[in-house]
């Protein structure tokens, strides 16, 4: 079930997305697919993987900012997934010495406060372009999950007391079923809808960064970074805001992942492990790189392929081998797909094999 | 007595940072790539090291030009017939790129080799060489001197010979380099190939040094990075001095300063790229 919805909703959002169509048919492409979308937690029995499909597509729409949109090939937005997790379990926790705030307080507080984190790092490192700027953020991401374990911030005696534990691991509360009038939500449906409302921020935002003058701003950046700024364009300060954007998204999708998680122990680490890196990435590479519909398609692709591999082998298979899968995926679409599936929807390209044999001798020596 | 053991260490530890640096840099220089698979290639030499010496029972340094050789060829067929493919895109897509081929390999040997700590320790790895109070492992030594007899190689290669003018020709200018005659793609493959020997090497030391599992080599490659930037992008003095002062940054960083040394390399990182971007040897070209 839960593959037929990726299935359908890759299939609308293509509608919805290709330009060549008439704007009444994208719109109801659009709608048919949000449709599709809230009704999925009373089709399917278990949405367990379209969560993370649409958590993961936030997050994927949050590199997009800073990745596709502004051309900065950023490499450690994990670490803002992960410290936005991390932030939301610190004001969440029922652990003693925490707030226990409900999560419509933790998570948006999170979001600001990794965002501000984002803004800092954003300043220093956003001086830096090309290899330097990638590699920094790397360093990013590297560094991030050693901060949140310094004892001088975070221990017994540092700046913010345990604030992320400090030794104790810190945990969410459990989701609660949801009354809203006479609408019932079991726990599970309404942390799915919270997932959904995540990759709907992300698409959102994206909307309205496509059609204003800040995003029109990010684009002449990466297109030409001198010329962006001989236009008028503030670029410093377009690209510590696009990277704020950026960190937020990561954040959001990041810390309602926590709250599912539910218990921020060594599966809680393991948010800022590389594959988390290398996903949001790779999902806008599938789709298309700095595009509306490109990190939308691209999740459900990749979270339709995962579905299909479960449902075809035993899950113990599928797990061992789902990072190299996951990697493979990566060279083979750099390699033969480089503007990804946009290039098929947003194009008059065909689908042939003429296509990726051309892609890929395109750019060698 | 104690603070000049912590020298004495951070300096041998630096030879090896500096070697593993060496690699980096002569990639990163010649063709403009950073090459991301850097740390997976010190991996799979630590193993194969690791297995030559536990299965068939031969000594870690014997197996150096073993490691060398199978690395070398990796690199060279990586380069050849995939990098090569992409070389005049985006940055994004080479970084993707080794990126892809770290995550890849680092997943197989995961699957293949388990994530459990392992180490090649022959029968002297706990015998020391002593100096007065002071101790010098036998494996650290013998780590120092292959690590300096290899950059000193390297240099003289790169210096003397006409396949090093050519490799250095290239990373000079690459369109005037074709027109002198020379082929750029297998001008490529070679420098990548030797960038991966020298990964090599390093792997096959360290998996005598230190126990290691899969997944703890992705520090490597901001590790190479500081390194480089740190002594300067084209310069193998710099990549010396570049690791040498991380081993000491590395020593005394998890003994006095921070428990998280990573942090502590990331900042002093930071700092030089904002503070002085050509690092403290860089020039154009490659010396």
């Amino acid at each position: 079930m839960n593959f037929l919805i990726f299935l359908a909703g890759t299939a609308l959002a293509i509608v919805a997305a290709r330009p060549l169509t008439s704007v009444t048919v994208r719109r109801a492409g659009t709608t048919a697919l949000f449709a599709l979308m809230a009704c999925a937690p009373f089709v399917s029995s278990s949405t367990s993987i379209l969560f993370d499909a649409l958590t993961a597509m936030c997050i994927a729409y949050g590199w997009n900012v800073i990745g596709g949109y502004t051309g900065y090939a950023a490499f450690g937005n994990v670490a803002y997934l992960g410290l936005g997790a991390f932030v939301a379990a610190g004001f969440m926790s029922r652990q003693p010495g925490h707030l226990a705030w409900p999560w419509f307080v933790g998570i948006p507080l999170a979001v600001v406060i990794v965002s501000i984190v984002a803004g800092a790092i954003g300043v220093v490192v956003l001086r830096l372009r090309g290899h330097y700027f990638s590699i920094a953020t790397l360093g990013v991401g590297v560094a991030m999950p050693q901060v949140i374990h310094a004892d001088a911030a975070f221990g017994p005696k540092g700046l913010f007391p345990n604030f992320f534990g400090g030794g104790l691991p810190l945990n969410f509360p459990l989701p609660q079923d949801v009354k809203l009038g006479s609408l019932a939500l079991d726990a599970d449906r309404g942390l799915y809808y919270l997932g959904l409302l995540t990759a709907l921020a992300g698409w959102a935002l994206t909307l309205r960064l496509g059609k204003s003058k800040f995003g029109y701003g990010l684009i002449a950046i990466r297109e030409n970074e001198e010329a962006a700024e001989v236009m008028g364009v503030d670029t410093t300060l377009s690209k510590v805001y696009a990277y704020m954007i950026s960190a937020a998204l990561a954040a959001l999708g990041g810390a309602v992942l926590g709250y599912k998680l539910t218990n921020m122990t060594t599966e809680a680490e393991a948010l800022f492990s590389t594959s988390n890196n290398l996903q949001m990435i790779i999902i806008c590479l599938i789709g298309g790189v700095g595009t509306l519909w490109g990190p939308w398609i691209g999740a459900f692709i990749l979270f339709g392929i995962q579905e299909a591999l479960r449902l075809l082998s035993s899950s113990q298979e599928f797990l061992a081998w789902q990072g190299v899968i996951f990697a493979l995926l990566v060279v083979l679409v750099v390699l033969f797909l480089p503007r990804g599936v946009m290039l098929f929807v947003a194009t008059r390209t065909r689908l042939t094999w003429k296509v990726f044999a051309r892609n890929l001798v395109a750019h060698r020596v | 007595m104690d603070f000049v053991q912590h020298i004495l260490n951070g300096l041998l530890q630096g030879c090896i940072l500096a070697l593993i640096g060496l690699g980096f840099s002569l990639v990163w220089g010649i063709l403009n790539i950073i090459n991301l698979a850097h740390a997976a290639f010190i991996m799979l030499a630590a193993y194969l090291t690791y297995f030559l010496w536990a299965g068939l029972g031969m000594d870690p340094f014997f197996t150096l030009p073993i490691s060398m050789i199978v690395l070398f060829a990796l690199g060279y067929g990586l380069q050849r017939y995939v990098i090569n493919l992409v070389m005049g895109a985006s940055i994004l897509t080479t970084f993707l790129l080794t990126f892809g081929f770290e995550s890849l390999l680092v997943n197989l040997a995961l699957r293949f080799f388990s994530a459990d700590t392992r180490q090649s320790r022959p029968l002297y790895a706990n015998s020391a060489f002593a100096v007065g109070p002071l101790y010098v492992p036998y494996t650290q030594l013998g780590a120092l001197v292959v690590a300096l007899a290899l950059t000193y190689l390297v240099y003289v290669f790169l210096d003397r010979t006409r396949t090093g003018s050519s490799i250095r020709a290239v990373g000079q200018d690459r369109v005037a380099a074709r027109l002198m005659g020379i082929d750029i793609g297998s001008t490529y493959a070679l420098t990548f190939g030797i960038g991966a020997a020298l990964a090599g090497a390093s792997g096959t030391l360290l998996s005598t040094t230190s126990g290691f599992a899969p997944n703890q080599f992705g520090t490597y490659n901001v590790l190479a990075f500081s390194v480089v930037v740190l002594g300067g992008l084209g310069s193998i003095p710099g990549a010396l001095i570049g690791g040498l002062v991380f081993g000491l940054v590395y020593e005394f960083g998890g003994t006095y300063v921070l428990s998280q040394r990573d942090v502590l390399i990331f900042a002093i990182l930071i700092l030089v790229l904002v503070l002085r971007p050509t690092g403290l040897l860089g020039r154009e070209g490659y010396r």
